[in-house]
Order: structure tokens, then sequence, then C-alpha cells
């Protein structure tokens, strides 16, 4: 193995350990936007559903991406990956592995966003798998495993489209599906806050996104090759402080006061908008595409609120809208130099063909893991009598029901029978 | 007219409040004329209890009953001030604090939430404790005690000696004559006003139940107005209670004649709307409105409004601040 393709075998393995430190960032993410007596049962589903998700992408997830004799919808070769070197990567193929295995987790953690507070434990079980093998691969194969997309030079440089707009709209099929959480609205169809229990949770799981999306990102560059991957995580940087920013402002003059959740959402919302973007725009540009992002996540919420779709982290604005908006900015901002993948947007000269491209790309592959997703909910529905708890059970907590112990025990047996 | 009992008394009340609704004195006299009979049938079972009274009191309202602002419904603000400060006069004046409190609950004014009530030892004294009670209040400067004040200082006495309230007052006046710490103070008491524009000038609309797709005047604009002019009050010297009288009082003064001239047909304006989302909403919100019911007009009135309170809490900083107040 060659020097050049040892480092960058080091660089993207460590990428991948930062994806995979972003699931503690969803962990905090959710628990600290949900009530206490849910916090153990969403912490603790997180670290199973990547464990399911591992699994499902070992034995056909990565084999449906990237692998050979591949039909329109997938791959079909390198099931159960043995670890076997495969040409032609300059990185270790199991470093490649892992550093996809990463980007797919993350997919299904942000599709769960939407399940919060409400779906059964088993509901959790058997959506890993069904999205892990048949939603997540198919977009994943047509965008980045040679599929239609990529001939047609769709841009989408670490996951806009792939992974965030893939997740939120399993999410938002769940929450269709679910239905709002008990108390969320009243009769006459006004809205309630149900206020998460802990927003300094809510605030570090930002920074530890922020800070994870540098893998992601820059580590998406697979090469340490004239070190590029610097120039990606500054664009990285610049969107995500333009999407706090923006996001401070709008909800201040809108609102009145700032909305400390609205602001840590516009971070995220920058995140996720110059994830298609990255490597192929200015840092103006990145700042711009951050900066509507912050704007857009603002709007988006109280859209979902007002239509009656119950989401309780956000995660149809945060990673949906963003997502989306992040996939067509490069129709508009990619430049002639930076477009390796596609040609340059529209302020660059390239009229409205990439733009197209972009539109395409992102309505073909929302509506394909809306459809699938809510088809393999509807069939678990049906199957397994419901997706959601009881009644009681919803209100009494899923740490107690699902689990049969509290994420905060104190809080709710008090001092008296813990001393036992 | 003599009432058995609170029932009755509440019934002759819930059948008569109609013919008042349309004039906000009229309104205030019935309700003074409700609260009497409820010391009376209190005073008469006290009596029948526990035996005459000890000794002469008095008893007072406050809050937008203080002010003579009372809607259709309304809560209770009250307390007691009695003559003798002996152990005899202090227990007899706690049991008649209770049943008129409980009388008054019976007859349909919730318990206040706050606590200002006759039932509570803080706000049933003697005369002597109260002199020492506002002092010290005034002399702690905590947040706590300073919004005691603001309170003590829109009692009106209803039933009883009406000196002993005015002994009160002056005890305020002389101990704040010297004090602009202590104005200062109860600005700061009554500084925040929750936003009902934001930077954009539009209204902030509630967005979650139970005042969801409304506005909340009550708290952007009446308190903040009652509140600003009471303390406008105290800096020169006025002694009306009611905040409409308080600004007469206060328009003689020059330099505050224009501003107040606007601020009082406001504030006409805002008591009517008041009394009207009170008939409408019985058991409902009676502080906000629901914006898509506002025509333009009453829009932008009620911006203008909005606008107005705030510069007028503006002026008086200023005011403050030329005199070195602050």
């Amino acid at each position: 193995m060659s020097t050049v393709t040892l480092i960058n075998s080091i660089w993207v393995i460590l990428g991948a350990i930062l994806v995979i430190l972003m699931q503690g960032g969803f962990i905090l993410l959710e628990a600290g936007s949900t009530r206490m007596k849910n916090a153990g049962h969403i912490a603790g589903k997180t670290i199973f559903t990547f464990g399911i998700g591992s699994l499902i992408f070992w034995a056909v997830g990565y084999a449906f991406i990237f692998g050979e004799h591949a039909n329109f919808f997938v791959g079909l070769s390198h099931f159960f990956y043995s670890g076997y070197e495969i040409k032609g990567m300059n990185l270790s193929t199991p470093v490649f592995f892992m550093f996809q295995l990463a980007f797919a987790t993350i997919s299904l953690t942000i599709a769960f966003g939407g399940f919060a507070e409400r779906a059964k434990l088993s509901t959790y079980v058997v959506f890993s798998i069904f999205f892990s093998a048949l939603v997540y691969p198919v977009i994943a194969h047509w965008i980045w495993g040679g599929g239609w997309l990529a001939e047609h030079g769709k841009q989408d440089f670490a996951g806009s489209t792939v992974v965030h707009l893939t997740g939120a709209m399993a999410a938002l099929a769940a929450t269709i599906l679910l239905k709002p959480r008990i108390g969320k609205y009243n009769k006459d169809g006004s809205p309630n806050n149900i206020y998460g229990h802990n927003q300094v949770y809510t605030a570090l799981s930002v920074l530890l996104l922020w800070v994870g999306w540098f893998g992601f990102n820059a580590g998406s560059t697979l090469s340490v090759d004239g070190g590029f991957f610097g120039y990606v995580a500054l664009n990285t940087n610049l969107a995500a402080a333009a999407g706090a920013f923006s996001a401070l402002i709008i909800s201040w003059l809108v609102l009145g006061k700032s909305d400390v959740t609205v602001i840590l959402n516009g971070a995220l919302a920058g995140l996720v908008a110059i994830t298609a973007s990255c490597a192929f725009v200015t840092t103006w540009a990145a700042v711009i595409i951050g900066f509507i992002a912050g704007i857009l996540v603002f709007y988006s919420m109280r859209f979902f609120e007002k239509i009656h779709i119950d989401d309780p982290i956000s995660a149809l604005s945060v990673h949906g809208t963003a997502g989306i908006w992040g996939t067509l900015s490069t129709g508009f901002f990619a430049t002639k130099k930076l477009a390796t993948v596609g040609s340059p947007g529209l302020f660059y000269g390239g009229g409205f063909h990439q733009l197209g491209v972009q539109f395409m790309g992102v309505f073909v592959s929302g509506l394909y893991a809306f459809i699938v997703s809510f088809v393999i909910l509807y069939i678990m529905k049906k199957a397994m009598k419901g997706l959601r708890v009881s009644e009681e059970e919803e209100i009494i907590g899923l740490d107690v029901s699902e689990h049969g112990s509290y994420g905060y025990p104190e809080q709710f047996l008090g001092d008296k029978k813990l001393s036992s | 007219m003599e009432f058995c009992s609170y029932k009755d008394l509440k019934t002759w009340k819930d059948n008569n409040i109609v013919n008042f609704i349309s004039d906000i004195a009229a309104l205030n006299d019935f309700h003074d004329k409700v609260m009497r009979k409820v010391i009376e049938i209190a005073s008469r079972r006290m009596k029948a209890a526990i035996g005459e009274l000890p000794c002469r009191f008095t008893w007072f309202v406050m809050g937008s009953a203080g002010r003579s602002e009372q809607s259709v419904t309304s809560d209770q603000d009250h307390g007691i001030i009695y003559e003798n400060h002996d152990e005899r006069c202090g227990n007899y004046f706690k049991c008649l604090g209770k049943e008129i409190t409980d009388g008054m609950e019976q007859v349909g004014y919730s318990y206040c939430d706050g606590n200002v009530m006759s039932s509570n030892p803080k706000w049933c004294k003697s005369l002597s404790e109260w002199k020492n009670q506002l002092i010290l209040w005034m002399e702690e400067e905590n947040m706590e005690s300073l919004r005691y004040l603001h309170i003590f200082l829109d009692a009106r006495a209803v039933v009883g000696e009406n000196s002993f309230l005015s002994d009160l007052s002056q005890v305020i006046l002389t101990h704040t004559y010297d004090k602009p710490l202590l104005i200062h103070r109860l600005l700061a008491n009554i500084q925040h006003i929750p936003k009902g524009l934001n930077p954009l000038g539009q209204f902030i609309i509630e967005r979650t139940s139970p005042t969801s797709k409304m506005i909340d005047i009550k708290k952007t604009i009446y308190i903040p107005y009652v509140n600003i002019i009471r303390l406008l009050s105290l800096i020169y010297r006025v002694t009306s209670i009611s905040t409409l009288e308080r600004m007469d009082s206060l328009m003689e003064i020059t330099e505050w004649k224009n501003p107040l001239t606007r601020s009082h047909q406001y504030f006409e304006q805002l008591l009517a709307i008041r009394i009207e989302l009170s008939v409408e909403s019985i058991y409902g919100h009676a502080n906000s409105l629901y914006i898509k019911k506002l025509n333009q007009d009453q829009k932008r009135l009620i911006k203008r409004m909005m606008k107005d309170v705030i510069n007028l809490h503006e002026s008086v900083e200023r005011l403050l601040r030329k005199r070195r107040l602050l």
C-alpha cells in the first residue's frame, strides 16, 4: 500500500470516527428536545438502532450501494463484506466501508427523530432493518454508487439529499402515520408547546454535531490530496455560523425574542444545507447558503406545526427543508473551477442545466424515500397492530413502558424507593 | 336590601350586573355595592359566632377594584387595617378576613393567585403594624416588597374608617419624599414590558393554547399604562387612585399635558375594550384579543397604544434622569 493510500486511509477513518460520534450529538439533541419521562428510551434506542443499521449495512447495504452488476435500483455484489481490498480506491476499502456505514446510520437516526415520544420499541427495531436495506441504499446508489443520477451529474458532495433528505422523508412518513403526540394539539386545532426537558443538552448536541460535521463533509473528500479537505471544512464552518446568526435574527425580528431552539436549529440547518455544496462553492456562497438555511428553518418549523405535523425535534425542517435547499444551492452557486461533478450553477455561467439536475434529483429522491418509507410503515402498522404505544404508556412515558426503568429515577420514584 | 347568604347575594349580582356593563363607573359602583354587602354578611356572621367588633377597622381593595377599573369578572385583591394593636383584635380580624375572603369567592370573585387577600396575615394588620410593614417594604427594596408597594399604592377604602388608609398613604409620601433611589427602584420593578410588536412593527401573536392566534392587551398595554401612571402620580404626589383620574391630575402639569392627552384617550378606549371582552368571554381570555376579529382601524389603534405606552415609560425615565434620580 502506498504512502498516499495510507494517509488517505487515516484521514477517512478519522472522518468515520467523527461521524459516528455525531450519534452522540443526536442522543443529546433528541433527549434534550423531549420530556424527562422518555429520556432514557430515546438515548438508548439510538445505540441499538446504530447496531442494527451497522449489521444491515454489512449484510446488504454496502452491496446495494456500491456493488457491481447493478440494476436500476441497486448494485449486487460484496454482500456480507469481509474486509478485502477493492482495487482503484486510493484508500483502504474497510476504511471506506466504515465511512459509508457511518453515513447510512446517521440517515437512520435522522429518520427516527420523527418517531420520538410515541413509537413502540418494536417499531424502531423493524423499521431500522427495512430503512437500512430498502430506502437509504437505493438513493445512495443513484447518487454516489454510479446510478442514474450520478450519470446526470447530480451534485451532492456529502449528502444533503442522500443522508439528510432521505432521513427526513422517512421521518415525514412516520409523523403522518403516527399522528401528533397526546397534548400537542387542542380540540380547536391550536398547538401547545411541549418543551424539551434540557436545553443545555440540545445546545451541547449542536456543538458535537458541528464538530462531527468536519468528518462528514471534509472527510468526504476521501483523500488528503492538495489539502482540499481544509477548504471544505472552512465552507462548512461558515455555513453553520451564518445559519445560527440568521436564525437568531429572524426569530428576534418576528417573535420579539430570540428563540434558543430556533438558533440551534439554524446552525444545524446551515450544516445540512452546505453538506451538498461544500466542495463546489466559494466561501461567500457558503455564507449565503447557511444564512438562507437559518431563515428557512424558522418558517419551516412554523409551517409544520401549523399543518398539524408534530415533529418533536424539528427533523423535517432541519434535515428536510434545509436538505432540499442545500441540494438546490449548488445549482445556483457551483463554480466552474470547483464543479468537479456536474456543471457550474446559474450564477456562474452554467445556465439552468445544473439547477434542473439538482431539482430532479431532490424531487425523485425525496419522493422515493417518502413513498417507500410510507409503504413500509403502513404495512408494519397493519402487521404489528399499530406503530404507536397505547395512550396510557405514552402518558407514563416510554422509559418505564418500554424498558421498565427510568432515565431520571429520582424524578419519578422519589428518594425512598431508591435508597432500598 | 338585606341578604341572608352569599348565595342570595350572588344570584342578585348575576341578575343585575348586565344593567351596568355599558359604563365603567357605574359598573364599579355596582361592584362596590356588592362588596359592601359581602362585608355586611361576613360581619353579621362574625358577630353571631364570636361577638361584637372589638375596634374600628378599614376594609380596602386594591388592583383593578382599587382603581375602579373592574370588568364584569374580577379576582380578589383586598386587605384590612384595624385600629388597636392587641391579641384580641388580631384574632378577631384574622377570622373576619378569612370569612370575607371565602364570602367573596362564593359571590363570584375568584381567589387571588398572589394571595393578596384579607385572609393573609400580610394584608390584615393593625394600623401600627401596617406603618412598620410599609416602612420595612420601602427600606428592604427587594423585588417582592417593591411589588407589594405598587399594589398598596392602588388601595381604596370601601368599608370603615377612611382616615386609616390616608394615614398610611402619608407614611409612603413622607418616606419617598427625599428618596430618589426608592423611586428608581420602583421604576425598575415595572420596567419590563412584554413586547406586543416585533422590531418590524408587526403584532407578536400567541401561538400556543389557550391564547393561540391572540394578542395579549393586558400585559402589553393595560398593565404598563397603570404602572407608569401610578409611579408618575407618586413622583408628583397625586393622590387619586383611578388611572384616568390620576392622568387628569397629572395633565395639570404643563410638561405632561400633551403626552398624557393622547394616553388618556387611549386608556379610555382600552377600558371600553376590556369591558367588552369580559362580557363576551365569561369563562375565557378577557385579556386577549383574537387578531382575526380586528379590522384595520382597530389594529392600527392597538399598535398606537402599544407604542404610546412605551413612549410614556421612556418619558418618565428621561424625567428621572433629568432630575438626577436615575
